[in-house]
């Protein structure tokens, strides 16, 4: 039998049976670990920061409430996570019936603070454009773009929380991804960008 | 715009002519976004442990749940076997003393015997000694609480 490495981090699954029996400390350290990756999935889906806290708060809420009868051979923490996450973003933006697009000052900038003006104006710039390039996806594509390529999900695990295959999943982040650069390039002239600036 | 890059003397390309942008532009725009990924602020996370606090499972009653030491954790086993309220517990353990010392007195195991016997006789002297001892005892007339009368000689 392996023995567990000191140093490997827990799992998951092994704080959450810890919190469901009571250890305080096992809900702070999942909070520590969940929350940053919940909270930017539901900016990315909602484009409103404060509305993204709301469901980060709810969505880690209910993983608490599921924690008792949490069982192991189902899905990982973070997995069931996501898809609770999703689902709270997709009926909050169900509920806006298609709304003006968030506002640039809701969306996160760079917080790197090493980098020059002009480079942080270029990558505000950018993730502003980005934002609003995915608010004009469908609801599912822009999930998929989100998960794939910027929260580094593989195809199966975005499969899992879709309650897709995997085949389906590809298809639906390389259709995203196309509109998402007919959306960047139909603002070309306005963003400025070219194929050679770093 | 076409992007060519060569590789082990293939040429390849990172989009084809219909794409408006390439991949490569693109990765710019998710690279930044990925960048300035939203960090959660103190007053969120104290929200989201407030609420892990207040949904805490609660332990069953009587079996109190502990993050103690190891010598706690024994003493719990222990309670818990001997199932004693907390508040009965110096009770409890002056009536199991008692108990052993009965057991002792009346039905003294060999191991026991054999060395209370040898300091019975260095400290009080020959059995003679004990028997005359016993003697006087017997006149005090001892009540069943074991305190002496007030008339006795």
């Amino acid at each position: 039998m392996r023995t567990p490495d000191p140093a490997e981090p827990v799992p998951d699954t092994v704080l959450l049976a810890r919190y469901a029996r009571g250890e305080a400390g096992a809900a702070q350290a999942l909070a520590a670990r969940l929350v940053p990756r919940v909270l930017a999935f539901a900016t990315r889906m909602l484009g409103d920061a404060t509305e993204a806290e709301d469901v980060a708060q709810d969505a880690m809420l209910r993983l608490w409430q599921a924690a008792p009868g949490w069982r192991s051979d189902g899905a990982a923490p973070a997995t069931w996570l996501y898809r609770v996450t999703a689902n709270l973003c997709i009926d909050r933006l169900r509920k806006r019936r298609r709304g003006p697009t968030a506002p640039l000052d809701s969306v996160p900038e760079p917080h790197d603070g090493q980098i020059g003006a002009a480079a942080r104006m270029i990558a505000a710039q950018r993730v502003a454009a980005l934002q609003e390039a995915l608010q004009s996806l469908p609801e599912r594509q822009r999930q998929a773009v989100i998960l794939r390529h910027i929260e580094g999900l593989s195809n199966p695990e975005i499969a899992q929380i879709m309650a897709l295959g995997v085949e389906a999943v590809e298809s639906l982040t390389a259709r995203g991804k196309r509109a998402l650069k007919a959306a960047l390039a139909a603002r070309r002239d306005e963003l400025g960008f070219d194929d050679d600036r770093p | 715009m076409r992007h060519d890059a060569t590789n082990w003397g293939l040429t390849m390309t990172d989009h084809d002519d219909d794409d408006p942008m390439s991949d490569r532009t693109l990765d710019r725009y998710l690279d930044a976004a990925r960048d300035a990924a939203p960090l959660p602020t103190q007053a969120l996370l104290a929200r989201i442990q407030s609420d892990a606090v207040r949904l805490a499972p609660r332990p069953p009653p009587g079996r109190p749940v502990r993050a103690a030491r190891p010598a706690q954790r024994l003493w719990d086993h222990i309670r818990a076997g001997l199932t004693i309220a907390p508040g009965r517990l110096a009770t409890a353990g002056l009536a199991a003393a008692g108990l052993t010392g009965l057991w002792l007195g009346l039905a003294p195991p060999q191991s026991v015997l054999g060395p209370l016997s040898a300091v019975e006789t260095a400290l009080l002297g020959s059995d003679d000694v004990l028997l005359s001892l016993a003697t006087e005892l017997e006149d005090w007339h001892l009540p069943p609480d074991g305190i002496a009368n007030e008339g006795a000689p």
